[in-house]
């Protein structure tokens, strides 16, 4: 874990398009971004190859020289749009960014099963999968990512204000799906 | 479970691949492609600029320095300097008389003033601090150096501005008055006495406005100026009729000494406006007598009833000293209400003799000017 000078630090080099230090980004943004696109789409291969497309147009983007104020807040921007993209491309858009339900894959769930001893947990990932897209994004960007509020309203395009109440009706749509 | 222990349990589902944990050989195999790829492949292109850490560090410190200090600083100094801005600008307002650049901004404020006092006895106090206002502004404007058509254009709005708003007070008055009947007494009583007292001020303040002016101005002016004296009278009178009618009837506590003196006041006030309207017969009479003496009926010798001469003028002011003699016998017996009737009555005497020395003005010049073409003419 860095220190946050050090990923500051970290960050400036990698706007200056080092690529060592666009090496250790990646070590430290990969499992969040992948887990961010994979609750999202629901499948292993897609996730992964979009997480690497993430940080593919990520350096692009470096390199063109676009002025990036928050690198965190605008990588989890590209992999949202990304996501939005494969659905319009694989027409599947409305269902899943509307309130259809994302099961977990049954491999997963294998996994799942000897993994979680915790049936609290299972409860938990259950009232995440239940949750209507927004209410998810938001739920992964702050809590599983640990993502601040500011930092979510640039990735979604609200102030922070919407991102407060959302984050509120997002925690007690997941209370209720759980206690359900 | 609570949001806490929610928390705590999200914090955990993150670290299980079913939470979205990516598989490590994926992970590096991913992370050598993606280096390859971004890796300078060509001659063209020109590798990164190898700079030190100390780069990084300089970089970041001024950024924080950026964002922490100037950017809060630039952001304090423009609130400063916004309300440096428009404190200056008020102050600048305030100080600005009528006809000024800044004057609209200074009645602008006062109507807002206005807008945001919800409380009716409030706003006709805050009517009558405008009033008072425009009354000083007035004797400003006369007393200023210059002496331009302009200026006499804007004592002449500010004069009928002042009648407008003085009315409005007094209507105002009136209406909360009625009002008070199921109201706060005491209330009406504080706003009667301020208006009384404040309408006083201003027609003092316009009284030495009239004193002041040059005889052109006044030509222009006057009618306007003795309008607003007339209504602020009104007002006043109107004002301390509301006391002394509380008083009569007992509704809120006052004293009768109080009342007493307010009515004193008037009457001084109204004995005040006989010995003007003595000095303004006394000017009159010495340049117009002759002519009109001797030519009034020449001018009009069929209708000689219509126009006062000079001699009937000057009875009036006696007449009025008769009046106000009265209503010191009445303040006397303590008959509050009858007393300022009769100053209202002494006023109005007063008034028509100013009326009528401008009649006998006007005609004392057409006559002048008759014989001067006559003369001519032989």
């Amino acid at each position: 874990m860095k220190s946050p000078l050090n990923l500051q630090i970290l960050f400036l080099k990698v706007k200056n398009q080092d690529p060592e230090a666009f090496g250790q980004f990646y070590d430290l943004y990969v499992t969040r971004i992948y887990r961010f696109i994979f609750f999202k789409i629901n499948s292993i291969s897609d996730a992964q190859d979009i997480t690497s497309e993430v940080f593919l147009k990520l350096w692009q983007y470096l390199k063109e020289g676009k002025n990036i104020k928050n690198l965190n807040a605008f990588t989890y921007m590209i992999a949202r749009n990304m996501v939005i993209d494969f659905y319009r491309k694989n027409h599947k858009f409305d269902e899943s960014i509307s309130d259809e339900h994302i099961n977990i894959p049954d491999e997963q769930k294998d996994i799942l099963k000897q993994q979680i001893m915790d049936s609290e947990l299972h409860d938990v990932l259950k009232g995440i999968e239940n949750l209507k897209d927004e209410y998810k994004e938001i739920i992964i960007l702050k809590y599983l990512d640990e993502l601040s509020n500011s930092e979510i309203a640039s990735v979604l395009h609200k102030s922070n204000g919407a991102v407060r109440v959302l984050l509120y009706r997002a925690i007690k749509a997941l209370k209720e799906n759980i206690n359900n | 479970m609570t949001n806490k222990e929610l928390i705590e349990k999200l914090n955990q589902v993150k670290d299980l691949s079913a939470g979205g944990q990516p598989e490590a050989v994926w992970i590096a195999s991913n992370r050598d492609i993606l280096m390859s790829q971004i890796q300078p492949s060509s001659v063209n292109e020109s590798p990164v600029k190898e700079l030190g850490n100390g780069f990084y560090y300089g970089q970041y410190f001024s950024n924080l320095l950026r964002q922490n200090f100037f950017k809060p600083a630039i952001a304090t100094f423009s609130i400063v300097l916004v309300m440096l801005g428009y404190s200056a600008t008020i102050g600048v307002a305030n100080a600005s008389l009528p006809g000024d650049i800044f004057y609209p901004i200074k009645t602008t404020k006062e109507r807002v003033q206005l807008a945001f006092t919800f409380q009716e006895a409030e706003q006709v106090k805050l009517q009558m601090t405008f009033v008072t206002n425009r009354a000083t502004e007035l004797q400003q404007l006369v007393r200023a150096t210059d002496n331009d058509s302009k200026k006499t254009e804007a004592v002449k709005k500010t004069a009928q501005k002042i009648t407008k708003d003085i009315g409005d007070v007094k209507d105002h008055l009136n209406k909360i008055n009625i009002a008070s009947f199921n109201n706060d007494k005491s209330k009406i009583i504080e706003v009667a006495k301020e208006v009384d007292t404040k309408t006083l001020e201003v027609k003092q303040g316009l009284v030495e406005t009239h004193s002041i002016l040059s005889s052109e101005a006044k030509k222009n002016v006057e009618i306007d100026l003795k309008k607003a004296i007339s209504t602020t009278e009104e007002t006043g009178a109107t004002a301390l009729n509301v006391i002394i009618d509380k008083y009569k009837s007992g509704e809120a506590s006052i004293d009768s000494n109080e009342v007493a003196s307010r009515v004193a006041e008037r009457i001084k006030d109204a004995e005040g406006n006989i010995i003007d309207a003595n000095k303004v017969i006394e000017t009159v009479s010495t340049s117009t007598t002759a002519i009109i003496n001797s030519s009034a009926k020449l001018s009009n010798p069929t209708s000689t009833s219509t126009i006062p001469t000079l001699s009937s003028i000057k009875d009036q002011p006696q007449a009025a000293q008769v009046v106000i003699t009265e209503a010191k016998n009445l303040l006397d017996q303590k008959d509050f209400s009858s007393a300022l009737e009769k100053v209202t009555e002494t006023n109005k005497i007063v008034s028509t003799v100013e009326e009528n020395v401008r009649v006998v003005v006007d005609e004392s010049n057409k006559i002048s000017n008759t014989s001067t073409s006559t003369s001519q003419s032989l």
